[in-house]
């Protein structure tokens, strides 16, 4: 049980990169779109490995840990909604947001 | 997710890789920078993740060829045409995946750990890659389809290895815990010393100074275990050879001492448990047989009985049929009375023994009046006569009716 949640929340994880960089791309066009497409998973990436993810190096405490893991996932949820339509991002909000909340239900400090 | 369980299924990379085929140039690129990438991949896990600070040497190198093996395979894929089988390049790569999982399972590493090295190989290898594809020239659609690619495929090996991790994970419990229960039966069987080290050894159970076995009811040993000692080792009552109506486990309870022991007990509150004595860990058989024997011995409570409390009986316990007839001869002076008279006097007979003649304390344990313990030694006295001052039969006395006569217990 522990192991599938763990792995549905890491695929959660990637789904909010990929839909950074899915975003991102679609959101300019030329160089600024590609920078977009780049920067925007590392970015997200990068706020995940420092703030939120079990072995951050700076990990915060819930309730701020929720409330940024929410935040990132609604921010690039609504992005991806405007930019490719509101049914992906209605798909990735409802899953990154489950995930974070059975994680602390049913495995709690992961 | 767990792509090892469905090895030719590879749907999320597939319906990825389906949109995208990267030109021979740019995959050319990025394969000459394969084993840069790699390498920066592991250093970064090694930098960033907990426990991963030792991967130095043969293992680090296999990691990072692992690694390897995994982007040639993601290559491979990104340089498919369109509609192309894509399980074929992942399947290696997969099995890989799962191995690692398995090994780093068996290193001792937790599943958050594993993660979170796919959590920076993520990071560092999109890094990389994206920098790569960025610089072939592929315009923001394709950046966007390769990070749907790469991400896809990072979340294959990634189930594929934490259903590896979780694989033996559950592998090696069984086979411990088969480990672990033989070695409780070869304690309570009283085996060798060097049975029961290498037993120890086998199930990877560090031995303590010493045991204690408590018996209780099979439905409560779970709730129980949960709050002993990790090393508490639990045998089902078939392996115990207890015959009960009531199936019955046993505890083995590492380092009880005195005060540990009143903890243990308060623990086992409104539990019908017994605990035998605490005893040199290879010797706890003989904690067992005294466990046994007192379930058998004394009367049934609905709490923990500590055998401690109880050694006079147990010892009076030791040959039921020889206390039996003792206790007939030495009572057989009162076999003419009426049965209501014969208990009344062998029970003051009991008090007065134990009280060493005090009529007062006499009285007060069997609450009558003192008048009344004094007609009753009377008629006693009568009955016995100078047996009540013989050492021999005192002692004899003493013995018999030590323990409360059945029907009073009743």
């Amino acid at each position: 049980m522990t192991a599938l949640l763990l792995a549905v929340r890491f695929a959660s994880e990637l789904a909010l990169l990929t839909a950074s960089a899915v975003a991102g791309a679609r959101t300019a066009d030329g160089a600024g779109g590609v920078l977009l497409a780049v920067l925007a998973p590392l970015a997200a990436a990068v706020l995940w490995g420092v703030f939120i993810g079990p072995k951050a190096t700076w990990r915060l405490a819930d309730p701020g840990r929720l409330l940024l893991e929410v935040a990132l996932f609604l921010a690039a949820a609504g992005w991806l909604a405007v930019t490719a339509g509101p049914v992906a991002g209605v798909v990735l909000a409802v899953w990154g947001v489950s995930a974070a909340l059975a994680v602390r239900a049913w495995a709690p400090g992961a | 997710l767990f792509a090892r369980n469905s090895p030719g299924v590879n749907e999320p990379t597939a319906l990825a890789a389906g949109g995208l085929a990267l030109d021979p140039a740019a995959v050319r690129t990025l394969r000459e920078r394969l084993p840069g990438v790699a390498e920066r991949t592991v250093a970064a896990v090694i930098a960033e993740v907990p426990g991963y600070g030792e991967l130095t040497g043969q293992m680090g190198a296999n990691i990072e060829q692992a690694v390897q093996t995994a982007l040639g395979a993601f290559l491979r894929l990104a340089e498919q045409a369109r509609g192309a089988d894509p399980s074929t390049p992942l399947e290696p790569a997969l099995e890989g995946a799962y191995a690692l999982g398995r090994g780093e399972a068996r290193s001792g590493r937790t599943m958050d750990a594993l993660l979170a090295a796919y959590r920076v190989g993520a990071r560092v290898s999109w890094r990389e890659l994206s920098a790569t594809a960025v610089g072939s020239g592929l315009s923001a659609a394709t950046v966007a389809q390769f990070a749907e690619l790469v991400f896809a495929y990072i979340d294959q090996l990634s189930a594929a290895s934490v259903a590896g991790h979780a694989d033996e994970l559950a592998t090696t419990g069984r086979v411990r815990q088969q480990y672990l229960e033989r070695l409780g039966h070869d304690l309570l069987a009283g085996a060798g010393e060097d049975v029961l080290r290498a037993a120890a050894e086998r199930a990877d159970w560090t031995p303590p100074e010493r045991l204690t076995v408590v018996l209780l009811p099979a439905v409560r040993v779970r709730g129980t275990v949960a709050l002993l000692d990790p090393r508490t080792l639990s045998v089902s009552a078939d392996l115990a050879g207890l015959d009960d109506d009531e199936p019955r486990a046993v505890l083995l309870v590492p380092d009880v001492s005195d005060v540990s022991r009143a903890q243990l007990l308060r623990v086992l509150a409104g539990r019908p448990a017994v605990l035998g004595p605490s005893r040199p860990w290879t010797d706890a058989a003989s904690s067992y047989r005294r466990a046994v024997r007192a379930a058998e011995v004394l009367p049934p409570a609905p709490g923990p009985v500590d055998t401690d409390q109880h050694l006079a009986a147990l010892v009076l316990g030791a040959d039921a049929e020889a206390l039996a007839d003792l206790r007939a001869r030495v009572l057989a002076p009162l076999t003419g009375l009426r049965a209501g008279t014969a208990e009344r006097l062998a029970e003051t007979l009991r008090s007065w023994l134990l009280h060493q003649g005090r009529r007062e304390e006499v009285a007060t344990d069997l609450v009558v009046h003192p008048q009344t313990v004094r007609y009753r030694m009377t008629q006693l006295r009568e009955l016995y006569g100078d047996r009540l001052t013989d050492p021999e039969a005192v002692l004899e006395l003493l013995v018999a009716l030590a323990v409360p006569l059945p029907e009073a217990r009743a």
